[in-house]
């Protein structure tokens, strides 16, 4: 339970709106902002000056054939390695990265506009469909069965914030984010959610669980196919917005 | 290809996310000055500012799709990945960038930072900015910067400076409560 006022934690806004605070003022401060919109609000305002502040980074020259690298390191990343999948996806007309986790349409939210974000994920889709061959080859070569996959879950701005564990048999899916709580503050979320599990396989729509309360976190969550075909799994919220992904 | 250079960051980025070659390539000129004036204003070194950079846009293309406009610019959220990226490196390494600055981050106000802006459209926004820091006393002003666009933390400012850590904290405060109270920034 916080034991800071609102003035203290005032005080700590800017370095929470930074991300420099840490131990128990952190934890403190973090608490106390589950129980105060006006807080919350102070930190949400400061924390977007910061991520304005890049906008003063001042341009540096790349290394020569930067670019070329990074679209190599794409390519290697979309294309699984096997020799019957071709090296270079650009000669093929395929495309160079591979699809990422969509925006699921909770029950929810059905009937509202769908964002624009989701529209690409269908377009995302459909590169899957150009790939299904390949992606049929995670299928080919099963996990044993008692073995489980983890995956770090990485937020929107590229944060490893836990992990993920897909156990076989039986099959279910473990959630850990430990500052889940801190996590969805400091982005001016609700802890109360409803948040979801988006969890995509090779197939074209992905599957939504809820997601348990915080305070029964680590979550634990059955599925209901089999987890070796599962290539990521997504917490969203309410509004379809990802949170974090872990990609396997 | 014609459209492509033309495309707003959000719509470029869309392209990435979907795996359009053309787009990626355009994406990765736009703003490949930035993410390596980032990654090597955070590491001072050249070769790591270059793999931080490269990972810093495999992360984003990866995560692409969870980008959301109502959290700020594309350039912004693409820079948060640089430092995040970086600042893993950089624990993984044991080297934190205060013992490689021995200058105060005065640079970001250099000249060419209005004309990066320039090449991605946010002339405006930076101009704003720039205007906002002037107006911070220098020890506010390079706390700041040295702590969003260096990563360093207020105890390592405080190192560097020689001064104490709660100054280190006030001067952070102060500081960003008057750029958010300038530019007049409100939550959505």
């Amino acid at each position: 339970v916080s034991t800071l006022s609102c003035a203290s934690v005032r005080e700590l806004a800017a370095e929470l709106a930074l991300d420099v605070l840490d131990g128990d003022e952190r934890a403190a401060a973090l608490a106390h902002l589950q129980t105060c919109a006006a807080c919350r609000d102070e930190v949400a305002s400061l924390t977007r000056v910061a991520d304005e502040l890049f906008l003063l980074v001042p341009e540096a020259t790349p290394s020569p054939g930067f670019e070329d690298r990074v679209l190599d390191r794409l390519a290697d990343a979309a294309v699984p390695a096997d020799p019957a999948i071709p090296a270079d996806p650009a000669a093929t007309g395929a495309p160079i990265a591979a699809p990422v986790p969509a925006a699921p349409v909770p029950p929810a939210a059905r009937g509202r506009r769908v964002p624009r974000r989701r529209l690409l994920a269908a377009a995302a889709a459909l590169v899957v469909a150009a790939l299904g061959a390949t992606l049929a080859l995670s299928a080919r070569d099963p996990a044993p069965e008692t073995a489980a996959r983890t995956a770090p879950m990485i937020t929107t701005a590229g944060q490893d914030v836990g992990e993920v564990a897909l156990a076989v048999d039986p099959a279910a899916v473990t959630v850990t984010i430990p500052d889940w709580v801190a996590l969805v503050q400091r982005y001016g979320g609700t802890v109360e959610g409803p948040y979801w599990l988006m969890v995509r396989t090779g197939g074209s729509s992905p599957d939504l669980y809820r997601v348990p309360a915080a305070d029964q976190h680590p979550w634990r969550i059955p599925l209901d196919g089999e987890s070796g075909t599962v290539r990521s799994v997504s917490v969203v919220d309410d509004a379809g917005t990802v949170w974090c992904t872990a990609t396997f | 290809v014609k459209g492509v250079w033309d495309a707003s960051d959000e719509a470029l980025l869309a392209g990435y996310a979907t795996g359009d070659r053309a787009a990626a390539s355009v994406f990765v000129r736009r703003f490949q000055g930035k993410v390596t004036g980032l990654a090597l204003m955070m590491t001072r070194d050249r070769a790591l500012a270059d793999e931080v950079a490269q990972d810093a846009f495999v992360r984003a293309w990866r995560y692409a799709a969870s980008y959301d406009p109502r959290r700020g610019a594309v350039g912004s959220w693409l820079l948060g990945i640089v430092r995040n990226v970086a600042l893993d490196r950089l624990r993984v390494a044991e080297r934190r960038p205060a013992v490689l600055l021995p200058d105060p981050p005065e640079d970001v106000m250099a000249a060419d930072a209005p004309d990066a802006a320039d090449a991605v459209g946010e002339r405006d926004s930076v101009d704003r900015l720039v205007a906002s820091l002037d107006d911070l006393p220098p020890e506010q002003r390079s706390t700041l910067l040295a702590v969003t666009l260096h990563g360093l933390s207020a105890r390592e400012v405080s190192e560097r400076d020689g001064v104490p850590l709660g100054t280190v904290k006030t001067r952070l405060r102060l500081a960003l409560r008057k750029v958010r109270d300038r530019l007049g920034v409100t939550v959505p």
